[in-house]
């Protein structure tokens, strides 16, 4: 790409994509115009505004067809396995066994919002009694009820315990309707106490060594089942390959995360990072075009970060993003607002962080699972988003709650009250539900709002 | 030890799976003779909340689900008269 990136709606896109098809840009087998995937019943997009470069071109088109890939990876006769609230390691494991496609079932959730609730899925849930009190990740169960979102896994795994209450709830639901679950406990991670040994997990959190003993039995079980659905065992070799290439991954989000967040200009907008960066936790169903995906992107930030390119202009506001969005037209209103995001925090920061490989593959997958923020306390997950603020000279920062969801109606207010007092910056709060239409203006007017008390600041 | 082996015979909506609940309360209403289920759960209490669906489809008997914040005087008043009237509907 030369000259300035710009944002561009959907339309637009497919007269530039002629325009690159016509300049002999090539693509992958999913490669094609965005718009067809409005035919799909994906309407949201019309509304949204993407980035114009072929990597990002790629980035949705990888996303948006996961649901043939999975089909796919069926029809090949490999076995896929849903890892349901797993943030970043089953689908680690399951990807060491070369005949084995994971996927995140929870990704469902954002199906009301690509689809603007035309799929049913909401109703659905209510009809089985998980309604708007639970988080819109319950679109998950009308998927399962429709299956025409993804193939019925053939092993469906859920981690329990100091994991989301809601997703627990509704997995339990999604049981009793006669979907097996293999069900594995991570425990609410805590200090060591005196007399224990204590461990620093990957990301700088602690806890006991029992509690990663504890986790590391729980991940044997996982282990066992995958092999039983693989048909092969999953040794420590497979493991140790398998780490080393979401390790890839997560190693370019980590170089990508750097330039987009610290650049003078913002060099790729804060939606197709948020894609970008959930591709961490289940790789969208294929490990190994994940990897060139990113790679591509990482090339395209790097020319611009190089030729000082961007979007927007250096003067502004940097945001620091807690929480993903349930409606991704968001992440363009804060572009609109005059915001970029410098630094995130959705829920799996974990899943950024390399998997340990001086430990066995087992011990190393155990203490990145405990390392979940989720795992652990408020207070734990905003030392977390200080070191993160500082280290990407965030200027203020946004939590993003998502309804229904309760940890969200608890952490919001203690992550903040520790931010303002330890970093002295703004933070808003705002709720974000699947289409956000209704409430845009007043979104808007907040996000403005913060932005401007951003710049007032600098004076 | 026995602590331990106490907390784990709590057939609790919240364990995974918590088919045991479920085993637990067959057990109940065929010893009870029970003709309808009061369903009470913590209004915000994900756990028990997600149960009553299943639980209707499940029982085979009229259930009242109730919820309620626990500690107000309009909360106990209205689940009074409707638990008075799920007894006067099994009359």
């Amino acid at each position: 790409m030369t000259g300035e990136p710009r944002q561009i709606t959907l339309n637009q896109w497919d007269r530039e994509y002629d325009r690159l098809r016509a300049a002999g840009m090539s693509e992958p087998v999913y490669g094609g115009p965005l718009g067809r995937h409005v035919a799909d019943g994906d309407t949201r997009l019309l509304k949204l505004r993407y980035d114009d470069s072929p990597a990002a071109l790629r980035l949705w088109n990888f996303l948006l067809t996961e649901e043939n890939r999975l089909q796919a990876a069926r029809d090949r006769g490999k076995k896929l396995v849903g890892a349901m609230k797993d943030l970043g390691t089953v689908p680690v494991m399951a990807y060491s066994l070369d005949n084995v496609t994971a996927f995140y079932p929870d990704g469902a959730w954002w199906i009301p919002c690509v689809m603007e609730l035309n799929a049913g899925l909401l109703q659905i849930a209510d009809s089985l009694g998980i309604d708007e009190s639970f988080c819109p990740v319950r679109a998950m169960l009308g998927a399962f009820v429709t299956e025409a979102h993804f193939p019925i896994p053939d092993l469906l795994t859920c981690s329990v315990g100091a994991t989301c209450d809601d997703f627990s709830a509704l997995a339990q639901r999604l049981n009793g309707l006669g979907h097996p679950i293999l069900w594995w406990e991570i425990p609410h991670r805590r200090a060591a106490e005196p007399g224990e040994d204590a461990v620093t997990l990957p990301g700088g959190f602690s806890a006991p060594r029992s509690q990663i003993e504890f986790v590391q039995s729980e991940l044997n079980r996982v282990r066992a089942a995958l092999e039983e659905t693989a048909g092969r065992s999953l040794d420590d070799k497979m493991l140790a390959n398998g780490i080393a290439k979401a390790n890839r991954v997560r190693r370019l989000l980590g170089q990508l995360r750097h330039l987009a967040f610290t650049a003078p200009r913002c060099p790729m907008p804060a939606l197709e990072m948020l894609i970008a960066e959930m591709l961490a936790i289940h790789f969208c169903s294929d490990q190994d075009e994940t990897i060139r995906v990113l790679e591509e992107l990482l090339d395209e930030v790097s020319r611009r970060v190089a030729a000082g390119t961007g979007h927007l202009s250096t003067d502004a506001a940097r945001i620091f993003w807690v929480n993903p969005v349930a409606d991704l037209q968001v992440m363009n209103l804060l572009e609109d607002s005059g915001g970029r995001v410098c630094g995130t925090e959705y829920l799996f920061a974990h899943a950024l962080d390399p998997i340990p490989t001086t430990l066995s593959p087992m011990e190393a997958l155990a203490q990145m699972a405990l390392a979940d923020p989720m795992a652990g306390s408020a207070i734990d997950r905003a030392a977390r988003i200080v070191a993160e603020i500082r280290r990407f000279g965030a200027e203020a920062v946004l939590v993003s709650r998502i309804p229904g969801a309760s940890h969200c109606a608890l952490e919001g207010e203690v992550i903040g009250a520790i931010v303002r007092e330890q970093c002295d910056v703004p933070v808003l709060e705002i709720e974000v539900p699947s289409i956000t239409d209704a409430t845009q203006a007043t979104l808007c007017t907040r996000l403005e709002a913060l932005v401007e008390t951003v710049k007032e600041k600098r004076q | 030890m026995e602590l331990a082996e106490a907390y784990f015979s709590i057939p609790d909506a919240s364990r995974r799976p918590n088919s045991e609940l479920y085993e637990w309360l067959k057990v109940k209403l065929m010893e009870t003779g029970a003709r309808g289920v009061v369903f009470h759960h913590y209004v915000w209490c994900d756990a028990w909340r997600a149960e009553l669906a299943r639980l209707k489809e499940w029982v085979g008997l009229p259930v009242l689900g109730l919820d309620s914040d626990g500690h107000s005087e309009t909360s106990l008043a209205r689940s009074q008269n409707r638990i008075r009237a799920f007894l006067e509907m099994l009359q």
